[in-house]
């Protein structure tokens, strides 16, 4: 259908994002290894050449190294569970008729539009606050003594923050998706005599598939750079210091541009081992 | 849906719905609930929930003590600004991706979204740096341009579904009229 015109015409309609894109890629990229390769402290000596792999070396031998690319994959994988897990029956709850629907949506959704910052800070000093949280409240009400939520149960309060924040997204998704299901065939199931559960897995769920494929593909990306809630929350400690933060504490913390610059290298082969695992398992949905 | 619904059945999920938007909301709700509560209000015990002196000296502190109308519009205008440049760039791209495909099509998209992996702090000194060098530290011009290009692969994905949801027929029909690339878009 596209006429030879056309197509040069789409080339040249593509070439402002291919290249800008290509840039935003490939330079930083570029800076970024060549740092990785050098002994760099800015506040002490600056530039001091050449170390070859000395920077990726101390990086993994830190010992804070697979803890921190551990509590990245946990973090990444159950918000993943709770949000999919959650966000299907939300959304299939949402669908059926019911009075103030649109409220209610918007109810749900609202959490995706607080900036991060502000919603760890919520969370932080009015619900997990140890002596004046609601939580705390909550706890002195039925007589139990108030848990200080961000030191002693540091990583699930960070993934209840975190899947809070991203529960409306696949919900939203998920929503969408699911009113384009065929009400007929779902009908028709019914009258065969399948049950909630059966036709849940066979009709839904299938018919979901794609949808959920776009929620981790895009969950993922934000997830493994995720920051701001860990550092209004936590600042990384108490078991919470993911690979990127990590890295910020390297490059900014300790100034040392080599040795956080050989570990953006390792965000990266991370971040690509998990695309690739995931595009495997999911990859087949997208077309 | 077709199918007839009793009212009992959809009493029950309005309920239910109604219980978990209330819940997942309720964070935000008690938020500005406590921006109406004097200092010492807000960290009473028990907590008080409606019955309290509302008041809005929190607000007039806010402006007050800081800048406040600055800052809002350095938000509106850094993300305001990032997305329509963003669009901009990304309408041209998706539509002829959608409509003038070609065998790199699916790779130049995934290619596209794989660029969002490279995570942030990664990258973070480079890009510094190269703000030294261009003089865009301290302003609102930089971080724009930033902002546009770290979600320039989500919009051209968000376009490229939607345009491709846009039937053939109506795209052929309007080129037979006469309709050019510009209108076509439009």
């Amino acid at each position: 259908m596209a006429t030879k015109a056309s197509r040069s015409a789409a080339r040249v309609m593509m070439a402002p994002a291919v290249i800008l894109l290509l840039g935003w890629m490939l330079v930083p990229l570029i800076m970024t290894l060549w740092f990785s390769f050098r002994t760099y402290l800015p506040l002490r000596g600056g530039d001091q050449g050449w170390t070859g792999i000395d920077n990726y070396v101390r990086f993994v031998t830190s010992t804070s190294f697979w803890p921190a690319i551990l509590t990245t994959l946990l973090l990444l994988f159950s918000v993943l569970a709770i949000t999919i897990a959650l966000g299907v029956l939300l959304a299939i709850l949402l669908d059926q008729p019911m009075w103030g629907q649109g409220v209610v949506r918007i109810l749900v959704i609202a959490p995706f539009f607080v900036m991060p910052t502000v919603s760890a800070l919520v969370w932080k000093n009015i619900f997990m606050d140890p002596t004046n949280g609601l939580f705390a409240h909550l706890w002195r009400v039925f007589g139990a003594d108030p848990v200080s939520w961000l030191s002693d149960a540091a990583m699930p309060s960070l993934i209840l923050i975190v899947s809070w924040q991203w529960l409306p997204f696949a919900t939203l998704i998920l929503l969408t998706a699911i009113q384009s299901l065929d009400s007929e065939q779902l009908e028709a199931a019914e009258m065969d005599g399948a049950s909630v559960i059966s036709r849940f897995f066979y009709i839904a769920l299938p018919h979901l598939s794609r949808a959920i494929t776009i929620v981790i593909l895009i969950q993922t990306i934000f997830l493994l750079a995720i920051f701001a809630e860990i550092f209004v929350t936590t600042g990384g400690a108490f078991g919470t210091r993911t690979l990127s933060y990590l890295i910020f504490q390297r490059v900014l913390e300790s100034q040392n541009i080599g040795l956080g610059s050989a570990g953006g290298v390792y965000a990266i082969i991370l971040a690509n081992i998990v695309a690739i695992f995931l595009m495997r398992i999911v990859g087949k949905n997208l077309d | 849906m077709s199918r007839s619904v009793t009212n009992q059945r959809k009493a029950i999920n309005t309920g239910l719905a109604w219980a978990i938007g209330l819940l997942i909301f309720f964070p935000i709700l008690w938020t500005i609930l406590t921006s109406f509560k004097t200092e010492a209000q807000a960290i009473s015990d028990p907590p008080v929930f409606l019955f309290f002196n509302w008041t809005t000296e929190n607000y007039a502190t806010v402006m007050e003590r800081s800048n406040y109308g600055r800052f809002l519009w350095n938000s509106i205008f850094i993300a305001g600004g990032s997305t329509i440049l963003g669009i901009l760039i990304a309408i041209p791209a998706a539509w002829s991706m959608a409509f003038v495909p070609s065998r790199r099509t699916k790779d130049i998209l995934l290619w596209m979204l794989s660029t969002k992996m490279l995570p942030a702090v990664g990258v973070l000194y480079p890009i510094y740096l190269l703000f030294i060098k261009f003089g865009l530290l301290d302003n609102v011009y930089g971080l724009t341009f930033i902002l546009m290009l770290i979600n320039l692969p989500i919009i051209v994905w968000m376009l490229y579904t939607y345009f491709r949801e846009i039937p053939g027929e109506i795209l052929e029909a309007a080129r037979m009229d006469g309709a050019g690339l510009k209108s076509e878009i439009l």
